[in-house]
């Protein structure tokens, strides 16, 4: 029996874009046809004028917020109100290569397997994420910026992915109870995976293709990060291994 | 699930080595992650084993689950869960044979003398997980400064200074103090390791020096010897069998020998590859039940 994904897509404004980012998800839904069917969810968070349903002719579900809500909240609204066997939880600023979920699918039946992210590009081709490490004063991006030649092409078996583009098991997330709703925007991906791990759940992240992440495109994103980054060191600093040498700041 | 229990998140070895073996259980399929006092996780090393506080573990592991430690004196509290207990034997200090005696305790070890010291006081076969040094220590060709002497001044820098004066020459480099990243590039750098805890019952760093290429010059120790060749990979002996070895260290005609013990010492370093080890803790991981190769449940009621 084709597993079940929900596809969750959290969304504030950027119509144009969240529309690409639809076809994208459709064509690589369309590559794992034989064995997954997909429920596309956006959760149009506070966007002015909200979005039209005629609009988005490809989703299954529209849910919508009138004031703005974190990430997390959009994110949990959009797995409850689906059923599904596993959840994509994905930025409405990434263009999914059509073969990403299928390394996606293929790695998150790995055992111990919680959750797997997938590589992302800047569109000018250097690494937007390849994998999240952490350093003594926290989590980065792997590589950020670097060109994506440098890095091989296998799985690799990380502490982090980001939540830009996240397949998580369903049995885990229910085990998690979601994202954590204290972050404003950003970190709550990081908080999710740490949690899992420490449940004994692996994290990985599929190399093999390059999809597209423009980043905090959302108007809005860069001033909630301070925030988050400071409920996310209140709660972990101090409490996660350091995988990898931190570049020096400005580097 | 497996929680690995250990003391502190400190800098010493065996906290180490227990970080190192949580992430080959994990890389095996095999659930697993590290319980420190306060849940805080060690930062002087690599590792990304996850780290929970030890009482959050215990009260959270249920039927299936299982406790790794590797300080004796935890043997009675973590008896007391009831769970299953694995002993990772990294020393052979006679404060472990009441745990060797517990018959409810696997016992698991990383080196030969530990493997027949558990042998001849627990009357028992231990199972042999075997253990690595981290990839930064292994010798990539950099160019080396014969004389610079790493040395670990926590235990026996008297002697570390004695034999300084032996070779005036000598500069004394300390590596306590250090994440594993600097130390690892110190002895990379470095053309000589003074060991010199004496009695010492677990010596990691001597190893991890020798696969950074350096001379190895170490007094006896308990632990160790299964990789100290004394005049085939190293120089092991007394202070004054030191001294005296240590006085030819830049003498013409010795250069060869101190040269090929330099060599030998590398290839001594690549038996203790992550990948070497790796199959030791997959044949491990083999034998345990599916039910504790689980992630954790759900909290009990």
């Amino acid at each position: 029996m084709p597993e079940r994904i929900a596809i969750v897509i959290p969304s504030r404004g950027m119509n144009a874009l969240l529309a690409v980012a639809i076809d994208h998800v459709q064509l690589a839904l369309e590559q794992v046809a034989d064995r997954a069917s997909g429920t596309i969810i956006v959760c149009d968070n506070a966007t002015d004028p909200p979005y039209a349903r005629a609009d988005l002719p490809a989703i299954d579900v529209l849910l919508r917020y009138d004031e703005h809500r974190s990430f997390s909240e959009a994110c949990n609204a959009g797995v409850a109100a689906s059923a599904c066997d596993l959840v994509l939880l994905l930025n409405n600023d990434v263009l999914l290569h059509r073969h990403a979920l299928d390394e996606m699918l293929d790695l998150v039946h790995e055992p111990l397997m919680g959750i797997v992210g997938t590589r992302l590009l800047f569109p000018d081709g250097t690494i937007q994420h390849c994998g999240v490490v952490f350093g003594e004063h926290g989590p980065f991006h792997d590589r950020a910026r670097r060109p994506t030649t440098i890095v091989p092409r296998a799985p690799r078996y990380l502490q982090c992915v980001t939540g830009a583009a996240q397949l998580v098991r369903r049995d885990v997330w229910e085990q998690l109870g979601g994202l954590c709703e204290d972050y404003p925007f950003g970190y709550e991906d990081v908080d999710l995976c740490l949690r899992a791990r420490q449940l004994g759940y692996r994290v990985a992240c599929a190399q093999r293709v390059d999809s597209i992440h423009f980043e905090s495109q959302t108007p809005g994103r860069v001033e909630r990060d301070v925030p988050s980054r400071r409920v996310f060191l209140e709660r972990w600093h101090g409490r996660w291994s350091i995988d990898a040498e931190e570049l020096p700041y400005g580097a | 699930m497996i929680v690995y229990a250990v003391p502190s998140a400190g800098i010493f070895g065996s906290i180490k080595v227990a970080h190192q073996f949580v992430d080959l259980l994990q890389a095996e399929g095999v659930a697993a992650c590290i319980a420190t006092p306060d849940g805080k996780a060690s930062g002087w090393f690599r590792s990304q084993a996850p780290v929970v506080a030890r009482a959050w573990a215990l009260d959270h592991l249920g039927d299936g689950d299982a406790i790794m430690f590797s300080l004796p004196h935890d043997h009675a509290e973590l008896r007391r869960s009831g769970l299953p207990l694995f002993f990772h034997c990294q020393g052979t200090d006679p404060l472990i044979d009441p745990v060797l005696r517990d018959e409810n305790v696997a016992v698991l070890t990383c080196w030969q003398q530990a493997y027949d010291y558990v042998l001849a006081a627990g009357g028992r076969a231990p199972t042999d997980v075997g253990i690595s040094i981290a990839p930064a220590f292994h010798h990539r060709g950099e160019m080396k400064d014969p004389h610079v002497a790493t040395h670990m001044p926590r235990r026996g820098r008297e002697i570390a200074e004695q034999l300084a004066e032996a070779c005036p020459d000598l500069h004394l480099v300390p590596i306590d103090g250090s994440d594993e990243a600097e130390v690892a590039q110190m002895m990379r750098r470095a053309g000589v390791y003074l060991a010199t805890a004496e009695g010492e019952w677990f010596g990691l760093p001597a190893l991890e020096a020798m696969a950074a290429g350096c001379v190895v010059f170490s007094v006896p120790v308990l632990g160790g010897m299964e990789f100290l060749e004394d005049g085939i990979n190293c120089v092991v002996g007394d202070v004054e069998h030191l001294e005296r070895e240590l006085a030819t260290l830049f003498a013409p005609a010795r250069a060869a020998h101190w040269q090929s013990l330099r060599h030998a010492a590398i290839a001594t370093g690549l038996r203790y590859r992550r990948e070497a080890q790796a199959v030791k803790v997959a044949a491990f991981a083999a034998t345990l039940p599916e039910r504790m190769r689980r992630p954790l449940g759900l909290p009990r009621a």
